[in-house]
């Protein structure tokens, strides 16, 4: 493993906690632009998103990333604006805020490879933001006169006893105390505890102005209920001001507020040599719920979950030592095996035996323990393509309202990282071409709004995507066209073409949208490019559409690809594996139950036909001479059903499978590799693209059409 | 297009970097070529190669190195010449190819030769249009050595490699 330095891993957590929190402002300013749909607004909603922009501008304070910090800032402004009823959730204001999102995103994706954004891709939207919270805001001044960089640090807890001094009408002082450098700590503790009496100090901040190079200058914000005679009675010695207060009728007297906007914010800039100060902050007003203040209190000491962050990297190696352990187990069975030929050791062999039975079953658990680690909720992608959708919609003016459901369906980590890209493809195609204009909706009956429906449930050890729209669907013999047009096909092929087959061409490579006869903004995504991204993840894509009625993009994925079950077999002398979860049956193959359909075998299974390939043909491996005992592997997936001939089977397996190196990209039909006990490296073969050749085979010849299982 | 990168170091040898060059020295059909010394991590001796179905012809297969998967290719083969079956002095020379391990498979390894620049000529003197994947020519006192760079010599089968 790569060691990192504690830098960058800090700097890695930033990352994965600022993604979080982005994240979640999505999800609630979508719940909170539904809720102003139905013409209420959420305060609760509005106080989560801006918790969410405030801890995130906390974050980036301290990691000094000045772009996000400076976006989090305008978007605080607006929210406490928001929240406080100055101005009001309209579209603009929801507009702004979901655009805020997007750039949080591309400026973190920016720093994560170490760039800046150009000013002029934030500027405008700062502009417009600042612009949103002055319209609503004139009234709101700072009533006290504490320098923006002194509340620009304080803590949420410094922060909350500011605001309770404040509130219980205490004044404010500047006290200014020289410490010896090496026992500040000590005696700024003993003055805490001597002043106690008088009041609290608040936080303190170094003057960066020692007069002696062995001293340190606090200025130390002090909250007390005594006028500044008695303060500076209780410590003579000592320059004390008090805090001006510059009050204003129209605003509440506890407000407190830095000045906003005045001076270019200066992030991460190094005050006088002495502290980083984050951007001018606003101490926001007591909040209308106690309980949020409290809860928000307990979050900056401690943490709310009991959640580790991991990087995947290291489940990964967790995973690559448990099949490096399932290789030890393999040879301790070899090993019991030996001991069976010394009946005088039987007694070891027993113990021996046990010791591997529960070795196997922990092994088994610690497996399980680790996968369940990987899996992360689809409503992680699920949220993301809901912010596309009203981009998409607004951009090509169509009404498009997004139906999800299972979102709490769990998927490997990085399946779901790798799905965000074609599930937006698919989506983008069905709001480009799938839904149509209102008024073409309008003639036809169809209500104003175009429905998507995203639909995510598990099936055995597969998980099913389906993104289904209500638009006009495809008309198969306008595909048909298209693709005789482009060469995909011949005039032959086309006319003895089943509607599912014609269907498909949707996926043929070259078959872009762009030049499909409806497209409207010729911005398609080619379903090709779909298609190989989930093949790559050992997934399929199905098609399902009526003309005028809609179309459904059907995607069937594996819940993980760390490890797997395979049964292992013998083609042509080499071994191969396939995953289980396609295996549908297994059954002794018989070469007289045979039928020809022109060059297309298959036999007949309880009444249906089932389309088979020789492996070895279709793997193009040399011919074996002796096949005493073939059988036959059924495997399905995504709705498709083929046999497999193969020459031996040897049993089950469960393995971490690893990757082909990127020299072996082009190959079809392998997923990976895994190395067995016995060092013996197995292939293990794709399930998807072996079914999807078979059938393919069809279209140079008709006669097998309709055998599809 | 092959993704493969090409990394800076791959792409010109400089007469000057032959300062304190080492090269290793190996044979594939009786000639004798040189890799630097520093794009070989591990010269192996016999391994278990899995052939991988329909992978192209001028691949071996895939091999498990403690746990890492490599990638076996033949240099024989992509030269143009016939295949052997790995035999006792064969060698496999694993290299790092745009971020992947990548074996090479030669006849046998000889040594390693200290280059000095008085030794080295470019490749230009043997052709007006050298093969990419040569760096030049050397000639010790005892053997001429063509040198050559792996990860372009990887790059030169193209015929079935489709996509990205």
């Amino acid at each position: 493993m790569v060691e990192r330095s504690d830098a960058d891993k800090a700097r890695e957590e930033f990352f994965s906690e600022a993604q979080e929190l982005i994240d979640t402002l999505s999800t609630d300013l979508l719940a909170l632009e539904e809720s102003v749909r139905r013409g209420s607004v959420d305060a609760a909603r509005i106080n989560e998103v801006f918790r969410s922009v405030h801890t995130l501008k906390g974050l980036s304070g301290l990691f000094g990333a000045a772009q996000i910090a400076g976006l989090s800032h305008e978007l605080e402004n607006v929210l406490d604006d928001l929240r406080l009823g100055r101005i009001e959730l309209t579209t603009e204001a929801l507009d702004l805020l979901f655009q805020g999102v997007d750039l949080y995103g591309r400026i973190l994706s920016a720093e994560r490879n170490g760039a800046h954004l150009a000013r002029g891709e934030i500027e405008p939207l700062l502009t417009a933001l600042a612009r949103l919270s002055k319209a609503g805001s004139g009234e709101l001044i700072a009533p006290y006169d504490i320098e923006p960089g002194l509340l620009g640090v304080l803590s949420d807890y410094e922060e909350h006893r500011l605001r309770a001094n404040v509130e219980s009408g205490n004044s404010l002082y500047r006290i200014f105390l020289a410490f010896t450098i090496s026992t500040f700590e000590s005696s700024l503790d003993a003055f805490r505890e001597g002043a106690r009496e008088l009041g609290e100090v608040i936080t303190y901040l170094p003057t960066g102005t020692p007069s002696d190079p062995d001293a340190i200058e606090l200025e130390i914000l002090f909250g007390s209920r005594f006028d500044i005679a008695a303060l500076r009675a209780a410590f003579p010695s000592k320059r004390i001001e008090e805090v001006g207060r510059r009050r204003q009728d129209a605003s509440p007297p506890h407000r407190v507020a830095a000045t906003r906007r005045d001076t270019p914010p200066q992030f991460g800039s190094v005050n006088q040599g002495s502290l980083t100060i984050p951007p001018p902050g606003i101490v926001r007003p007591p909040s209308e719920n106690p309980e949020h203040l409290g809860s928000q209190l307990s979050t900056t000491l401690r943490s709310v979950s009991q959640t580790v962050r991991v990087d995947i990297r290291k489940l990964d190696h967790l995973m690559n030592l448990v099949g490096e352990l399932a290789i030890v187990k393999t040879a301790m069975a070899r090993f019991s095996e030996r001991l069976r030929d010394r009946p005088e050791l039987r007694d070891v062999r027993h113990e021996m035996q046990r010791l591997q039975r529960s070795f196997e079953r922990h092994l088994l658990q610690m497996q399980d323990g680790i996968l369940e680690v990987r899996m992360v909720p689809l409503g992680q992608v699920f949220d993301k393509l809901s912010r596309v959708v009203r981009k998409f919609a607004r951009e090509l003016d169509k009404e498009v309202n997004l139906v999800i459901s299972g979102a709490e369906t769990e998927l490997d980590k990085l399946i779901v990282e790798e799905l965000s890209d074609p599930l937006m493809h698919m989506i983008r195609n069905a709001i480009d071409h799938g839904i149509e204009s209102r008024e073409e909706r309008e003639q036809v009956g169809k209500p104003n709004v175009g429905t998507i429906v995203l639909t995510a449930f598990q099936k055995g050890s597969h998980v099913l995507i389906e993104v289904e729209d209500d638009g006009r669907g495809m008309d198969t013999r306008g595909l048909l066209a298209s693709a005789q047009r482009l060469g995909i096909v011949t005039q032959e092929e086309a006319e003895s073409m089943s509607p599912r087959e014609a269907l498909h061409l949707a996926f043929a490579p070259g078959f872009t949208t762009k030049r499909y006869a409806t497209d409207l903004s010729g911005r398609g995504v080619g379903l090709d490019v779909v298609k190989n991204n989930i093949s790559r993840l050992g997934g399929v894509v199905d098609i399902a559409s009526e003309a005028g009625t809609g179309t459904k993009l059907m995607v069937t994925l594996p819940i993980t690809l760390a490890i797997l079950n395979v049964i292992l077999f013998e083609v042509s002398g080499s071994l191969f594996g396939l995953p289980m979860a396609n295996v549908e049956e297994v059954l002794a193959f018989d070469e007289r139950s045979v039928r020809q359909f022109e060059r297309h075998e298959a036999i007949a299974l309880r009444g249906n036909s089932l389309r088979i390939s020789r492996l070895e043909q279709q793997l193009e491996l040399p011919t074996s001479a002796n096949t005493s005992r073939p059988s036959l592997l059924i495997a399905a997936i995504g709705g498709r059903r083929a046999g497999f001939v193969v020459d031996r089977l040897l049993g089950q397996e469960s393995i971490v499978i690893k990757p082909l190196g990127k020299t072996l990209r082009s190959v079809r039909n392998v997923a990976g590799a895994a190395e067995l006990g016995d060092q013996r490296l197995v292939l293990v073969l794709d399930t998807g693209t072996l079914v999807e050749e078979v059938f393919a085979g069809t279209r140079e010849g008709r006669a097998s059409k309709g055998l599809v299982g | 297009m092959s993704g493969l990168a090409l990394s800076p170091a791959h792409v010109a040898l400089q007469a000057s970097d032959l300062a304190r060059a080492e090269f290793l020295g190996f044979t594939v059909q009786n000639e004798t070529y040189a890799v630097s010394i520093e794009h070989v991590v591990e010269i192996l001796r016999q391994a278990n190669v899995t052939p991988v179905p329909r992978a192209g012809p001028h691949i071996d297969g895939v091999l498990s190195v403690r746990g890492r998967l490599v990638t076996v290719v033949s240099i024989r083969a992509i030269l143009g010449f016939a295949r052997a079956p790995l035999e006792r002095r064969s060698r496999i020379l694993l290299s790092s190819v745009g971020g992947e391990t990548v074996g090479f498979v030669v006849d046998s390894v000889l040594q390693v030769f200290h280059l000095t620049p008085e030794m080295f000529e470019p490749p230009e003197v043997l052709s007006n249009t050298p093969p990419a994947h040569w760096l030049g020519i050397a000639r010790t006192s005892s053997v001429a050595l063509t040198l050559i760079d792996l990860a372009r010599l990887l790059v030169l089968p193209a015929p079935n490699r489709t996509e990205d």
